[in-house]
Order: structure tokens, then sequence, then C-alpha cells
């Protein structure tokens, strides 16, 4: 693991400092998971093609509500 | 920004249609997602969730669930994973409205993160925890 010096507005370490403790994680815990966030956003095309095959994949489900699909799944699984 | 954490019955809804209640007002969610007006959030256990629908409900194959759950994270980035913190609030929430420690999970993380949980089952609705596809749209003025 490297250590690095990095520079913050103090307002922005003041509301990572708030919003760290509030997750019950270390400010350098929560700076990773930012900017792994960050790294891995999506490209608005990938996001669309994601959708597409996504509705593809659904077409011949059949009828259901996926709410009681959900629930029932919900009920069974524990 | 507007964040918000979205369930799998919610999710289900993104794509798939016939016989889907609030069908409009889900996909108006996910295609705001889409254009970055908002981000829809989801943690590990839609993961699970949406592949046990996959599996034991709708038989897909195998290859089918993998596919579908790397376009989820595809779609809504990687899922968030509960804090201790988060864990412990959802076992008071059990407890307060008599719900699973599943069901709970749900509540805890939208909690923790301070966003609103959007979910289509009743159970999280009528417990005050969730808000439907409906309200969510109609707040947000999607539709």
């Amino acid at each position: 693991m490297s250590k690095v010096m990095i520079s913050l507005p103090e307002d922005l370490l003041r509301r990572l400092d708030s919003e760290a403790r509030k997750r019950s994680m270390t400010r350098s815990g929560l700076l990773a998971a930012a900017l792994q966030r960050e790294l891995a956003r999506r490209d608005p095309d990938a996001v669309a093609a994601a959708i597409a095959r996504s509705e593809q994949r659904f077409r011949t489900a059949g009828s259901f509500e996926a709410a009681d699909l959900v629930r029932a799944d919900r009920d069974t699984a524990h | 920004m507007t964040t918000l954490l979205v369930d799998t019955s919610v999710l289900l809804k993104w794509f798939h249609g016939s016989g889907e209640a609030e069908l409009a007002e889900a996909r108006a969610i996910r295609d705001a997602h889409q254009r970055g007006d908002l981000e829809a959030r989801i943690i590990d256990l839609a993961m699970y969730e949406v592949g046990n629908v996959l599996l034991t409900r709708l038989r897909w194959t195998a290859s089918d669930i993998a596919g579908q759950l790397d376009d989820l994270v595809s779609i809504c980035g990687t899922p968030l994973v509960a804090t201790s913190g988060w864990l412990r609030d959802a076992a008071i929430l059990g407890e307060t409205h008599q719900l699973s420690f599943y069901d709970a999970a749900w509540a805890a993380s939208a909690r923790g993160l301070g966003i609103p949980l959007v979910s289509a089952d009743a159970k999280l609705i009528a417990a005050g925890l969730a808000e439907s596809p409906a309200v969510t749209a109609r707040r947000l003025r999607l539709r």
C-alpha cells in the first residue's frame, strides 16, 4: 500500500470525514472507494448497450410482476 | 445530483415489461440514470436477488445469468457493500418493523447512505422504508 500526500479544500475534507464517520470507514478507505467509483464511471454507450442486451434477454421471459417474484424469493431465502 | 438506491423489484422492471405495474415510472428512473440526470446505485444484495430470481424463478441459463449480472454492473456501477453500521441498523429496523434481515438490509443501506430507497415491494413501502417508482418519478418530475 502506497502513501500519498494530497491537497483538499477544508470544506471538502470536513465532508469527507463526516461521511467516513457515518459509514464507519477510515478517511483513506472512503477516498479509495470514491476513486474506484470515479474510475469505473460508465460511458453512455456502454450503458446503452448493456440496457439493450438486458431488454433482449428479458424479451422471452413471459408475463409477471417483478415485485411478486422478488417477494417470493425474499420470503423463501431465509 | 440526486442519488437513489434501487432495489431488485425495480431493477427487473428496467428490462422486463410484460405484466409489470409502474413500468413507465421505473423506466423513467432508468432513463434519467442513463442520461446522467440522477444516479441509481445498487448494493451487493441486488446481485444475489437478481441472480436467484433468474436462476430459480425464470430458469435462465448460467451464461445468461452471468451476462445479466455483468450488464447490471455496467449500468449501475460496482454494487455497494454494507458496512457494519448499516448491518447493525438493519437488525434494529427488522426488529422494529417485523421485517426479515434481508428486507431490513435494503432500508438500512439507504439510510446509511442518506438516500431514498426505491422499491416496488409492498412490504417495504408499507413499512414506510421505501418509496414506489411512481412516487419517485412524481417527486423528481421525471414524467
